[in-house]
């Protein structure tokens, strides 16, 4: 494997539950070298790990987990619970985040867009190689 | 003018007798007649009325006969008498026929007063139709915007495994020489677990929208209940053995039957073993079938797995509700199943109960049905 420089590694963050879909998109990324993919199953883990790493974009998906106070909440759409807390840090305003999901309902893409979407990806149109182009053209 | 002031308050029955008062020649200008009784004159008003016009007989009598004298000079009777009787026939006919007039404006009014009432009752029962019918638009709107998030949810429970199979076999078929054999064996079983898991979920959609829309076409007939289980702990068998747990039928001595359709009595039962082999990592199953009494029967299911949270229990029986942190476990799961099988037992007339004592702590599921002998 040839060296690369630290800067040279793209790091991003994949916020899904589904493990068959965890493990599908880490051996597409594990293909491109320069990427270094980081798993959060829900709004808590994906939150503390935004804290203590940094990272180049993130891969939502919206219908996850969130675990308050230890009691699961059935209100689905967390994922954008998450967006507009991780948005209200001046830090992460401008950080890259695509929604990877399959939900498709106009207000869930309106929803998205006005959180700071970069694109709006139903899983179910789109094999995890394309996904990791799209992530490749918006990290360009 | 006595003004009877209770008159504006009070709302009495309106008698034959007011209309009557309110002709009364004598007090024709009091602007409020009371009702009953000829406020003037104090009696009751045919007496009145009557006397009225009496006293007009006799006071023209009395002038026809002053007249007769003076014009006369001499005191004749004949046509004294022939004037007052027709004096006092023509006064008692007039009355009867004001009396008539008055008999008849009175069931004019009381037309009118039916009339208005109907029209005020009309009003009322299409105010009362329109607020119906506003109630009946809100619950169908409810109704729609229900069926509209159901459709979002299906169309996202079936995409989740259609995404899932298609990036497995997407890598197998584009990538596969950049995959060692061991993972391309499992991406194979992957995809095909993926593709049956979409099977299950249309198939419990479909269960789900035939119940509710009502039109599920049962083929009800007597299913003995003691052979039907162990077939279906026959077929769950060999996942158990895979899982390395216990599986035990305790199969009661002779036969309990139901009245059910077959099919979807099996796909209820079956659905229960499942979970229970599926949520369980060590320890076992055990499926009992057992009559509680001559009207009822049990088949209850219990196992040693990752038991229920009082979350869990909560959201248990709704649609798409899978348990905490069980996608790891059994990864393809509809959440449908016991949503299904509540909805058809107590069709059934049976019930759908559960007991567990927290997170870690196996739980049991029964179904009680009505037998018949």
């Amino acid at each position: 494997m040839a060296a690369k420089f630290m800067a040279d590694v793209k790091k991003i963050l994949l916020v899904e539950d589904e493990p068959d879909l965890v493990t599908l998109y880490q051996a597409a990324f594990r293909m491109n070298p320069e990427y270094e993919i980081k798993v959060a199953g829900d709004v808590e883990s994906a939150l503390s790990i935004i804290r203590t790493s940094g990272f180049d974009l993130i891969l939502l998906d919206i219908i996850i987990p969130a675990y308050k106070n230890g009691i699961v909440e059935y209100e689905k759409r967390e994922g954008f619970g998450l967006l507009e807390m991780i948005r209200q840090n001046p830090k992460f305003k401008s950080i890259k985040v695509l929604a990877l999901t399959n939900l498709d309902s106009l207000e869930d893409r309106q929803r998205s867009q006005k959180l700071g979407v970069l694109e709006y990806v139903v899983k179910a149109d789109f094999t995890p190689q394309e996904v990791v182009k799209k992530v490749n053209n918006h990290l360009k | 003018m006595v003004e009877n002031e209770k008159n504006k308050n009070e709302k009495k029955e309106i008698g034959e007798n007011d209309y009557l008062n309110n002709n009364c020649w004598l007090i024709k200008n009091l602007k409020y007649a009371p009702y009953k009784r000829c406020q003037y004159c104090e009696l009751k008003f045919r007496r009145c009325y009557f006397l009225q016009y009496q006293i007009i007989s006799l006071f023209l009598v009395i002038v026809f006969f002053l007249l007769f004298l003076v014009i006369e000079r001499k005191f004749s009777y004949l046509p004294v008498i022939t004037v007052f009787t027709f004096v006092i026939v023509y006064g008692y006919f007039f009355n009867r026929s004001t009396e008539r007039i008055i008999k008849s404006n009175f069931s004019l009014n009381k037309t009118r007063e039916a009339l208005e009432e109907l029209t005020n009752n009309l009003e009322e029962k299409v105010n009362e139709q329109t607020k119906d019918i506003k109630e009946y638009n809100v619950q169908l709107k409810e109704l729609l915007e229900m069926k509209s998030e159901f459709l979002t949810v299906a169309s996202h429970q079936l995409r989740t495994p259609t995404s899932i199979t298609r990036g497995y076999l997407s890598m197998l078929v584009e990538d596969k020489d950049k995959l060692p054999v061991k993972e391309k064996e499992l991406y194979l079983e992957n995809a095909w677990q993926g593709i049956n898991r979409l099977e299950r979920i249309i198939h419990d959609l479909l269960s789900v929208t035939e119940l509710e829309g009502g039109k599920y076409s049962l083929d009800t007939k007597p299913v003995e209940l003691t052979e039907l289980v162990s077939g279906i702990v026959e077929e769950i068998r060999p996942l158990a053995e895979e899982k390395k747990i216990k599986l035990v039928y305790h199969r009661p001595e002779g036969l309990l039957t139901v009245i059910a359709d077959e099919n979807k009595i099996r796909e209820v039962i079956k659905n229960l073993v499942d979970n229970a082999v599926h949520y369980t990592e060590e320890g076992g199953v055990d499926v009992f079938v057992k009559a509680i009494d001559s009207h009822w029967l049990e088949i209850k299911v219990k196992d040693t797995g990752i038991g229920l949270s009082d979350n869990d229990k909560k959201h248990l029986f709704g649609k798409f509700m899978r348990g905490e942190g069980v996608l790891q476990i059994h990864p393809n799961g509809t959440g449908l199943g016991l949503y299904i099988a509540k909805y058809f037992v107590e069709l059934m007339k049976g019930k759908v109960e559960f007991e567990s004592e927290g997170k870690g702590k196996g739980c049991i599921f029964k179904i009680v049905l009505p037998r018949v002998n």
